[in-house]
């Protein structure tokens, strides 16, 4: 067991790439945070990942709402003395709209969910994790945040937010790493999740084809190869590993 | 169950102080080991240090940076365990100095790590093609994609060049790799350590001013050097099933010294 009691806090943890690491974190011991904004599929995640055998409580946060955030992280503290790992993985974008296409109020939410909220949650639990002179944060960022999509389909405000979570990893990494604690990040390629499945049919045939043969490993990944990463990234094996962005593309954009 | 579990794998400059981490990292991790370095009596005390059982540990006096000596590696390899799943070549990880005289004889000392890594990759490659899966994991010094080192050592006038730009090799030789062998299913990703606590740190550390420890550790958010069992964990990942989606990858541990 790699994280034997530790308790872990993950965003966005209802689907996807969350729910896979917060049942890769419960299978090796953690005590699970699970949090989202959307209650039936949260319910739904908790109970699957209750039968690992995981202590699981789940919690409605709007990560972008920093009193939401101040009172999760103050309750997850009073009920069980210690926040050891968060998992900043709440984000999405709204689809391939470029610079003249992007409306204000769009920017606004896209980079409040996929950055703000990543800052928010930061802040709060640095203090915990100070205190316990132990923690690890890790940030789900995107190939879209270093590069370009792969699809060359990003979204123009989620990949300058999702750029803007690998330069939040490095200053954090340092401003932290006196307290014994490592930030780091993980920029994924394709994923396939429901979501990126969904994403991913909705392009044409030819552009699908061509990224599959971009990719030296020749397919997608699947959540479960994310949430191995960040599972590392929690554990001893990554000590002295902060401030450094795990790529995770299959090769695609090898740098 | 341990991430290794009956694995094999082939540790390149197994005598070097991260190879030998390496060494036994894997071991405690149930992998089968060939363990290869041109310092013979340095490999045998690895060796022994690791306490498996003799029919699960190989070792291989050779010269790296000559294709007569790297190519029996993978008949040797199977001869002894019947397969190869995993390649980490730390050769370029020594113990010594990055500084050099500058001249044409640095250059060509320097660049045989870089051919030795090229030719262990060709000898055991093809094998892993062939059985559609296996990890390779390069190792290289910081300065082959930043700078050389913390600070020069005062009274240093050698020239850090030779090193660094073997180390930059070894990192562009993983990203190709990762293109040609990918489609295989073998993945080649690559380890680049920080400032590693070894004897020669230890020493040089102990010679530095206080200022320039101060200096130093300013530059490292953890405040700390690391210790080879931090990088060997690192293998450890890339060589494990829990990186399956990752290749042409560089993971820098230098408790954040340079963030990439």
């Amino acid at each position: 067991m790699k994280l034997a009691e530790r308790v872990v806090i993950v965003t966005g943890g209802a689907l996807g790439i969350g729910k896979a690491i917060a049942t890769a974190c419960a299978r090796e011991g953690a005590r699970i945070v699970l949090c989202d904004i959307a209650a039936p599929t949260l319910a739904a995640a908790e109970v699957e990942i209750r039968a690992f055998g995981a202590s699981v409580w789940s919690w409605r946060v709007d990560v972008t709402d920093g009193a939401q955030v101040a009172a999760m992280v103050k309750d997850v503290v009073k009920t069980w003395g210690r926040v050891d790992i968060l998992v900043n993985n709440a984000g999405g974008g709204i689809g391939p709209k470029g610079l003249t296409e992007t409306h204000d109020d769009e920017w606004d939410a896209v980079v409040n969910l996929n950055l703000k909220g990543q800052f928010l949650c930061c802040r709060e639990v640095a203090a915990p994790m100070r205190r316990q002179e132990w923690g690890r944060i890790i940030n789900i960022a995107s190939n879209a945040g270093r590069y370009r999509s792969n699809t060359g389909f990003g979204g123009l405000a989620y990949s300058a937010a999702k750029g803007g979570v690998l330069q939040l990893t490095r200053s954090v990494a340092h401003e932290l790493g006196s307290a014994g604690i490592t930030v780091n990040a993980i920029a994924p390629g394709s994923v396939l999740s429901e979501r990126g499945w969904r994403e991913f049919e909705a392009l044409p045939v030819e552009l699908r084809e061509r990224v599959l043969a971009d990719t030296p490993l020749g397919r997608f990944a699947r959540a479960e190869e994310i949430a191995s990463i960040a599972v590392f990234l929690a554990s001893e094996d990554a000590s002295y590993v902060t401030g450094a962005t795990i790529v995770a593309n299959g090769g695609w954009c090898a740098a | 169950m341990p991430d290794l579990l009956d694995r094999v794998a082939v540790v390149t400059g197994a005598a070097g102080v991260v190879g030998a981490a390496v060494a036994q990292r894997f071991a405690e991790e149930g992998a089968r080991l060939v363990l290869v370095d041109d310092d013979e009596a340095a490999l045998a005390r690895v060796r022994e240090a690791l306490r498996r059982p003799a029919a699960s540990v190989e070792s291989l006096a050779a010269d790296l940076s000559s294709e007569s000596q790297t190519a029996p590696l993978l008949a040797r390899t199977l001869a002894s365990f019947g397969q190869i799943d995993i390649l980490v070549n730390a050769m370029g990880m020594t113990e010594e100095p990055p500084w050099d005289k500058p001249g044409p004889a640095s250059w060509e000392r320097r660049l045989r790590s870089l051919t030795a890594c090229v030719l262990c990759c060709e000898a055991i490659a093809p094998e892993m093609r062939r059985q559609g899966r296996g990890r390779i994991v390069n190792i290289a010094a910081t300065a082959g994609r930043y700078r050389s080192a913390y600070a020069r050592p005062e009274g240093v006038t050698g020239t850090g060049a030779p090193s660094a730009a073997t180390s930059g090799g070894i990192l562009a030789l993983t990203r190709e790799l990762s293109l040609e062998l990918g489609p295989h299913g073998v993945t080649v990703n690559a380890v680049v350590p920080g400032w590693i606590l070894t004897e020669r740190s230890t020493q040089e550390w102990k010679r530095m001013s206080e200022r320039s420890r101060r200096d130093i550790l300013a530059e490292i958010s953890l405040g700390r050097p690391g210790r080879p069992g931090e990088v060997a964990g690192v293998v450890l990942f890339l060589a494990s099933d829990a990186s399956s989606y990752l290749s042409g990858a560089t993971i820098d541990v230098n408790g954040g010294w340079w963030m990439s």
